[in-house]
């Protein structure tokens, strides 16, 4: 009995210092992310550098707080969850593509593009 | 016996992945407001631009306080399965104040762009910020107020089988909002803060 009791106390020690440990990263990231931004750190790279760390953060939320990957099979969780952010992805950096093109191609003042616009009007559809 | 409890078993796998379903629908709400925010942020109308309203040490104070949450939620779903019924309601609690010292100072945030005359209507860039922030707050206040009322349910019918699906479904709530400001710490503030 007491041998059980035992491995529940240590099965919940190796928990809380799954948690613990989660948690400080996360902080230490944070930080990171914090200085490099207020600093300037990393010159041109900060971009990238702040967006992989977020990356790493997600990462780390994922597998320690959220369990992800760690359900019996068929893992119906962790193939909704790769789907719907592929998803996301594309929605994402498309729209910023798409929207980047858009203004690439827009030579014309807002008065050029009204004469334009009834120019085309007057030729009917 | 056995079979029940491999039934019961499923039923809880059952729950957890239709919430995880809604979880992910969530998701692209967040993921077009996100998309929405960076194609507009540099449209300010000649109003202020994120770099001018982001206050870099509020918002790291946020987002500690925030990860701390996260934790605590862990912890006491942890402490709920190890039948630690004290420790409990202190991770409860501890959850509680750190979400609403974050939404208290996001609620300061809002107040305070909005007394300047920077509200949501100044700009395409502030409405963009107001509805991303904004949506994740409601997250976070809804969260609370679950959280109310699981601990209310806990003082009227105790802790049974039911009561731990529930607790269970609200820290992946929590840690899913925690994931969720990751990216706007990042996109918004972090950005905004470095002039990116």
């Amino acid at each position: 009995m007491s041998v059980g009791k035992k491995t529940v106390e240590k099965a919940f020690e190796n928990y809380y210092y799954q948690y613990a440990l989660g948690f400080i990263g996360a902080l230490i990231i944070t930080y990171v992310a914090y200085f490099g931004a207020i600093n300037q750190w990393f010159g041109s790279l900060l971009p990238g550098v702040l967006l992989a760390l977020a990356t790493a953060q997600f990462f780390i939320q994922m597998v320690v707080f959220l369990h992800l990957g760690k359900e019996d099979k068929p893992r119906y969780t962790l193939i909704s969850v790769v789907y719907v952010f592929l998803m996301m992805l594309i929605i994402v950096v498309a729209s910023l593509w798409i929207m980047k093109n858009m203004n690439y191609n827009m030579h014309a003042t807002p008065e050029q593009m009204y004469e334009y616009m009834l120019e085309q009007n007057k030729k009917g559809f | 016996m056995t079979k029940n409890v491999a039934v019961l078993h499923n039923a809880d796998a059952t729950t957890r992945l239709g919430f995880w379903l809604y979880l992910l629908s969530d998701v692209m709400i967040f993921g077009s407001l996100f998309a929405a925010y960076m194609v507009l942020r540099h449209n300010t109308a000649g109003g202020p631009s994120i770099h001018d309203i982001v206050e870099p040490s509020t918002v790291l104070l946020q987002t500690i306080a925030l990860l701390a949450s996260s934790f605590t939620a862990a912890m006491a779903q942890l402490a709920l399965r190890f039948n630690k019924p004290k420790e409990f309601m202190q991770f409860v609690l501890a959850t509680f104040g750190f979400g609403l010292f974050f939404l208290l100072m996001e609620i300061g945030e809002f107040r305070t762009l909005i007394d300047e005359g920077h509200s949501w209507q100044a700009s395409a860039f502030l409405s963009a910020f107001f509805a991303l922030v904004g949506t994740h707050g409601v997250h976070i206040a809804i969260g609370l107020l679950w959280l109310m009322v699981l601990v209310y349910r806990l003082r009227t019918r105790g802790v049974d089988d039911n009561f731990k699906r529930k607790f269970g479904l609200f820290a992946l709530f929590w840690h899913f909002l925690d994931i969720v400001w990751i990216w706007l710490f990042t996109i918004v503030y972090m950005f905004g803060a470095a002039g990116i």
